[in-house]
């Protein structure tokens, strides 16, 4: 099972990349994807989804080309969209029906993964209910079981917790980290936590272009002994934030805990254990000022 | 692939989306309304001072005329912008990662709108019998 992103690009009308040479090549596991906001992580899951075509470039799943065959992947792929829609006057049962059928399920599969699902996702007692007075977070639950219907060897999900409460949101990356042995699951989100608690691997992904591709340990590694503790009074607060890459804050009695991203130690500053949040932002921060030299 | 199964889930989720809207409903209410209207004599066919008895063959004849009329009219408007609604609901871009061909997908808009303007027929020709019985000028039913 593999999936392989080779130079593909996208430009929209007018000279709008949203993702310029982007490669990348997965195999079973959780691909967390991460990036700023309008950093091309949705026009890359229609790409791989086969909604969009890539402008240059190719995708291929098991050396199929998808731009010759989209079927191939079509046939085993989950997805769940960032602006996930149901149609309102149908309930759960009768939504997902449709779209078991429409993924090619037969009749008796497609009856006991409804059941299985809906159980999963903790909607059997609302399942008669007309989608239209769903929740926010039921919604996206409800787009969670379309996504599993056929079970697929491709899951791919595009902020999948927004919405959801903490109750759910955990509940999802379990399901996510059960799911990731025996496919491929490229996680797109810019929620670190969610990353953090279920990818396998990482890819960073800023302006179109990919910044990072690697285990949680190795981006970790990248940022050990840059992270420090510094304690500030408010009035500090501004000329520090010129100064330094800032990855947290929090006020407290003594003046304002801030967490600095930097190679050597500020004045009377102490090491920290870096997280993930820390990784992503130095790699960043670090590919912009790449950019911008 | 069970392609018959396929459709006929296709068109029913749509069917069914659209017969529960409530503009589906008021737009059937009307349409029974002017079949009401026909069959009381509000609306009324004359040839020159002739009206014909209102037996069956009268009454669906009214019937024939009130739903080619309303039907190319007012049920343009309950069936337009079936690909629109997909996309305006963002279900499209679900269906686009499935292996639905454009075709299949298309035919079972088509069907599902022929589903929908039929429900309406359906439900005019039972009102027509009933209206029939009401009038009371000849009770012999004949379908």
């Amino acid at each position: 099972m593999k999936l392989s992103i080779e130079r593909v690009s996208k430009q929209y009308r007018g000279d709008l990349w949203a993702l310029r040479d982007f490669s990348l090549e997965l195999r079973p596991g959780v691909l967390g994807l991460l990036g700023p906001n309008g950093a091309g992580k949705t026009t890359l899951m229609s790409v791989l989804s086969t909604i969009t075509r890539a402008t240059h470039g190719r995708v291929l799943w098991n050396d199929i080309d998808l731009a010759q065959n989209p079927n191939a992947i079509r046939r085993v792929l989950g997805y769940l969209p960032q602006d996930f829609g149901v149609y309102p006057n149908l309930n759960a049962v009768e939504f997902l029906e449709y779209l078991a059928a429409a993924k090619g399920l037969d009749a008796p599969t497609s009856r006991r993964r409804i059941g299985e699902l809906l159980d999963l996702v903790n909607l059997n007692d609302v399942r008669k209910r007309p989608l239209g007075g769903f929740s926010g977070g039921m919604k996206q639950r409800v787009g969670i079981a379309q996504a599993l219907l056929n079970d697929p060897q491709l899951l791919i999900v595009d902020e999948p917790t927004a919405g959801l409460d903490p109750e759910e949101r955990v509940r999802f990356r379990n399901l996510l980290s059960e799911l990731s042995g025996e496919r491929v699951v490229i996680l797109s989100t810019h929620i670190v936590s969610d990353v953090e608690a279920t990818a396998t691997d990482i890819a960073l992904i800023s302006a179109g272009t990919l910044v990072a591709h690697a285990a949680p340990e190795e981006l970790l590694r990248q940022v050990e002994g840059k992270v420090w503790e510094d304690v500030v009074p408010s009035s500090e607060m501004h000329a520090i934030k010129q100064r330094y890459l800032i990855s947290g804050t929090a006020r407290r009695s003594d003046g304002v805990h801030v967490r600095i991203l930097a190679a050597s130690a500020p004045n009377g500053a102490q090491p920290l254990v870096p997280t993930l949040e820390d990784a992503y932002l130095y790699c960043l921060n670090a590919h912009r000022a790449g950019v911008a030299a | 692939m069970n392609h018959m199964r396929v459709l006929y889930h296709l068109v029913r989720a749509d069917f069914l989306e659209r017969v529960r809207r409530y503009n589906f409903l008021v737009t059937l209410a009307f349409a029974i309304y002017l079949g009401y209207c026909c069959v009381t004599g509000k609306v009324v066919i004359r040839l020159d001072e002739y009206r014909g008895v209102y037996n069956s063959a009268w009454v669906g004849c009214l019937m024939a005329l009130v739903a080619t009329m309303f039907l190319s009219l007012i049920g343009f408007y309950i069936v337009k912008n079936a690909i629109q609604r997909d996309q305006e609901t963002r279900v499209g871009q679900i269906l686009a990662a499935t292996p639905i061909t454009k075709s299949f997908y298309t035919v079972a808009k088509m069907i599902s709108n022929f589903a929908v303007l039929a429900a309406m027929v359906a439900v005019m020709a039972i009102a027509a019998v009933i209206m029939q019985g009401l009038k009371a000028e000849d009770t012999h039913v004949q379908l």
